[in-house]
C-alpha cells in the first residue's frame, strides 16, 4: 500500500510538487499520468527516499519512508527513470547483487533469480555480460531485480519508454502478474493506451499538482470525454506530452 | 552500518573490477615493468663501474716517461703499451683512451720546462669520460709530486707553491650510498598505490553516475555510507595489490644483481619486508579515500581519468621536497611524506620509531576518515546525486 499525503517539493526556484496526495492499494496498477515536468519522477524518487519532501509524508505499508528510508525500500520494488546497468556482470550476477543487498541468501535467492528470470523471459541471456544488451533486454533486467524479492510493492518510472512491442508487452504482462500475486503498482507513463489498458486507476500530475484521482471511468464521466486521452486533455488543460 | 552489507558491496566491486582485465593489466604491469626496469638500469650501472675500474690505458710513447708508468701502475691502471697515431687507434676501437706521451717530454722535463702530455679520448662515451677524468687525476697529482722535486731542488718548500689543498672525505657510509642509489624505490611503490587503484575507485563511483546505475543503486536498502566505504575499501585493496607487487618484485629483481661489487646492499629480510608493507597499508587507503572522492565529482570516465591522472603526480612532490633528518617529529604526520622517508630509512638500515610510525598511521586514518564522511555525505545528498 502506498499513500502519498499532502507533499510538497521545491526544486531551485521550482515548485515541483504542490500537496500531492494520492494512495495505491494492494492488488491494483495505478498510473500516475502527466506531460513532461510535471513532477511524476519527482514523486517517485519521494516514494523510494531520494528525495526528501519539504511537507507531508510519504507512508510504505505504513513505513514513513523520511523517517525509515532502508525499511520501507525492503518493502519496495523499484525501477528508476535511469536503468544503467554494469556491463560486465551477468543479469544473474546483477540479481545476486541486489538480491543480497535485500537480504536474500543461499537457495531462497537462487530459487528466485530462476523464478524472475523465467517471468521477464530473460532465460537466453542471464549468463551473458549485459554489455550490448538492447533496450530491452536491459529493461528485462531492471525488472527482474525489481521483483526478485517478491515487494509488496512495485514503482516504475516510465519502464515502457523506447521499447519496442514485445519487449512492452513483456513488462505489462509481469505488471499484471505482479498485481496478481497482490502487489500494488505503480508506474509513471505518458502513453494513454497503457494507462488504459493496465491501470485500474489514474492519478493525473500537471505543473507538480494532482488534477485527477480514481478510476478511469470516472476520470471519463468527470471529463465527459469519449478516450482516455481526450480526458486527459482536459484534466490538464494542453495535450502537451500526449503519447497514444 | 551493517557489515554483511558491506562485505556485499566489496565482493561486487572486485568482481566487477577484476574483470575489467585491460584496466587491470595496466596497473599490475606497472607494477611489474617498474622494477625491472630499476633493476635493468642498476645492473647497466654496476657493469659500467666494474668497467671504469678494469679497461685498460693505452699510452703511446711509454719508454719516454717511465716514472708515469711506475705512477699509474701503482695507483692500479691498467696499462696497454702503444705504438702510432692516437687518433688511429681510437678510430680502430671507439671509446677507448689514449695518454699521449711526446718523444721530447723527457727532455722538457730534465731542463726544467713544463712538459705537455696529450689524452685522447670520446668525452660523448660515457666509460671513455669517467676514465678520461681518473687519468686527468692521476697525472695531475704525478706532476705535482715533480713540481715539489723541483722546488726542493731550488730550496723552497713545497708547501710554500701550495695556498689551499682540497680533500674530499666521503662520508658516505656503505648502507648511505645503498639508500642514494634505491631511493627511487620507494617512489615507484608509492606509484603503485596510485596506479593500482586508480581505474577501480573511477568505475566505482564516477562510472555509476555515467552509466546511470547510481540511482537505482541508492534506492536499494543499503546506506549510502555502506555503499561508499565498500566502494573505498575495493579501491585501496587494488592499489594496495599494486604496490605491495611492486615491493616484493624489487626484492625479486635486485637481489639477483651483484649489488655487493659496487659496495652497496639491498637484501631485505622477510621481516622488513612485512614492516614496509605494514608502512604502505595506511597509505593505501588514503589515497583509495581520495581517488573515490575525487572521481565521485567526474561527470564522465574521461573526465574522472583526467583528474586522477593529475592525482599520479602527487608522488612526484617527493621529489623536489622529502622529510630530512632535521624535520620536526610532527612532520611525519604528513602522508606520503612520512612514508617516503620512513622506507627510506628502512632501506638504508636505520630503524624506524615507533612513535614515528603511529604519528604517520594517524595523519593518513585521520584524512581518510574526514574523505570518507565526505564521500558518503556526498552519497546521501539530493543535491549532489540529482545536481539539483
Amino acid at each position: 500500500m502506498i499513500v502519498v499525503n499532502n507533499i510538497g517539493k521545491r526544486l531551485q526556484s521550482l515548485q515541483a510538487l504542490d500537496a500531492v496526495s494520492f494512495s495505491a492499494r494492494p492488488g491494483t496498477i495505478t498510473a500516475l499520468l502527466g506531460p513532461n515536468g510535471a513532477g511524476k519522477s519527482t514523486c517517485l524518487r519521494i516514494l523510494y527516499g531520494l528525495l526528501a519532501p519539504d511537507s507531508g509524508s510519504v507512508a510504505i505499508d505504513g513505513i514513513d519512508v523520511t523517517r525509515a528510508p532502508l525499511a520501507a525500500r525492503r518493502r519496495l520494488g523499484i525501477v528508476t527513470d535511469e536503468f544503467g546497468l554494469y556491463e560486465r556482470l551477468t543479469p544473474r550476477d546483477h540479481l545476486r547483487y541486489f538480491g543480497r543487498l535485500h537480504g536474500m541468501r543461499g537457495a531462497m535467492l537462487e530459487r528466485a533469480i530462476g523464478r524472475v528470470v523465467q517471468e521477464v523471459g530473460l532465460e537466453a541471456e542471464a549468463g551473458r555480460v549485459c554489455k550490448g544488451f538492447s533496450a530491452g533486454q536491459r529493461i528485462k533486467v531492471a525488472l527482474a531485480r525489481a521483483l526478485l524479492h517478491d515487494p509488496a510493492v512495485l514503482v516504475l518510472d516510465e519502464p515502457t519508454r523506447g521499447l519496442d512491442v514485445m519487449s512492452t508487452r513483456a513488462v505489462r504482462e509481469a505488471l499484471m502478474r505482479a498485481r496478481g500475486r497482490g502487489a500494488a503498482v505503480l508506474l509513471s507513463t505518458n502513453v494513454m493506451q497503457e494507462a488504459a489498458q493496465l491501470c485500474d486507476q489514474v492519478v493525473v500530475l500537471a505543473a507538480g499538482r494532482v488534477r485527477f484521482a480514481g478510476t478511469t471511468p470516472a476520470l471519463l464521466a468527470q471529463t465527459g470525454g469519449s478516450s482516455l486521452e481526450q480526458a486527459f486533455v482536459e484534466v490538464i488543460g494542453s495535450d502537451e506530452g500526449i503519447a497514444a | 552500518m551493517k557489515m554483511e552489507n558491506l562485505w556485499i558491496v566489496v565482493s561486487k566491486e572486485v568482481m566487477d573490477a577484476l574483470r575489467d582485465r585491460r584496466s587491470m593489466m595496466a596497473g599490475l604491469l606497472f607494477a611489474l615493468l617498474g622494477p625491472f626496469v630499476l633493476a635493468a638500469v642498476l645492473k647497466a650501472m654496476i657493469a659500467s663501474e666494474l668497467d671504469a675500474g678494469t679497461r685498460p690505458l693505452h699510452l703511446v710513447g711509454a719508454t719516454h716517461a717511465p716514472g708515469l708508468v711506475r705512477h699509474l701502475e701503482a695507483a692500479g691502471v691498467t696499462l696497454q703499451e702503444r705504438s702510432g697515431k692516437p687518433e688511429d687507434l681510437l678510430a680502430a676501437s671507439p671509446g677507448t683512451v689514449v695518454l699521449e706521451v711526446p718523444g721530447r717530454a723527457p727532455r722538457d722535463l730534465a731542463q726544467g720546462r713544463e712538459a705537455t702530455l696529450a689524452l685522447w679520448a670520446d668525452m660523448s662515451d660515457d666509460a671513455a669520460r669517467r676514465q678520461a677524468q681518473r687519468v686527468q687525476a692521476l697525472v695531475a697529482g704525478y706532476g705535482a709530486q715533480l713540481s715539489g722535486q723541483r722546488l726542493l731542488g731550488a730550496g723552497v718548500a713545497p708547501g710554500h707553491a701550495h695556498a689551499l689543498h682540497l680533500q674530499l672525505r666521503d662520508m658516505g657510509g656503505q648502507g648511505g650510498r645503498t639508500a642514494l642509489v634505491l631511493g627511487a624505490l620507494p617512489l615507484f611503490w608509492l606509484l603503485g598505490l596510485f596506479v593500482g587503484g586508480s581505474h577501480v575507485a573511477l568505475d566505482a563511483t564516477g562510472g555509476e553516475r555515467e552509466r546511470r546505475s547510481l540511482e537505482a543503486l541508492l534506492a536499494q536498502p543499503v546506506a549510502p555510507g555502506t555503499l561508499f566505504i565498500g566502494k573505498w575499501l575495493t579501491a585501496s585493496l587494488f592499489g594496495y595489490v599494486s604496490s605491495a607487487a611492486a615491493l616484493l618484485l624489487s626484492v625479486v629483481a635486485l637481489e639477483r644483481l651483484p649489488l655487493y661489487e659496487v659496495g652497496m646492499a639491498f637484501a631485505p629480510d622477510a621481516a622488513m619486508q612485512a614492516q614496509m608493507l605494514l608502512i604502505l597499508l595506511p597509505l593505501a587507503l588514503l589515497v583509495g579515500a581520495l581517488q573515490c572522492v575525487v572521481a565521485l565529482h567526474a561527470r564522465t570516465h574521461k573526465e574522472g581519468q583526467i583528474y586522477l591522472n593529475l592525482l599520479q603526480l602527487a608522488p612526484m612532490v617527493l621529489m623536489m621536497h622529502e622529510l630530512g633528518t632535521g624535520s620536526p617529529i610532527a612532520a611525519h604526520l604528513l602522508p606520503m611524506f612520512s612514508q617516503h622517508a620512513q622506507l627510506g630509512a628502512l632501506l638504508a638500515g636505520q630503524a624506524v620509531a615507533p612513535q614515528l610510525l603511529a604519528l604517520s598511521v594517524v595523519g593518513c586514518l585521520g584524512a581518510a576518515a574526514l574523505l570518507i564522511a565526505f564521500g558518503s555525505r556526498r552519497l546521501g545528498s539530493e543535491r549532489f546525486v540529482f545536481g539539483l
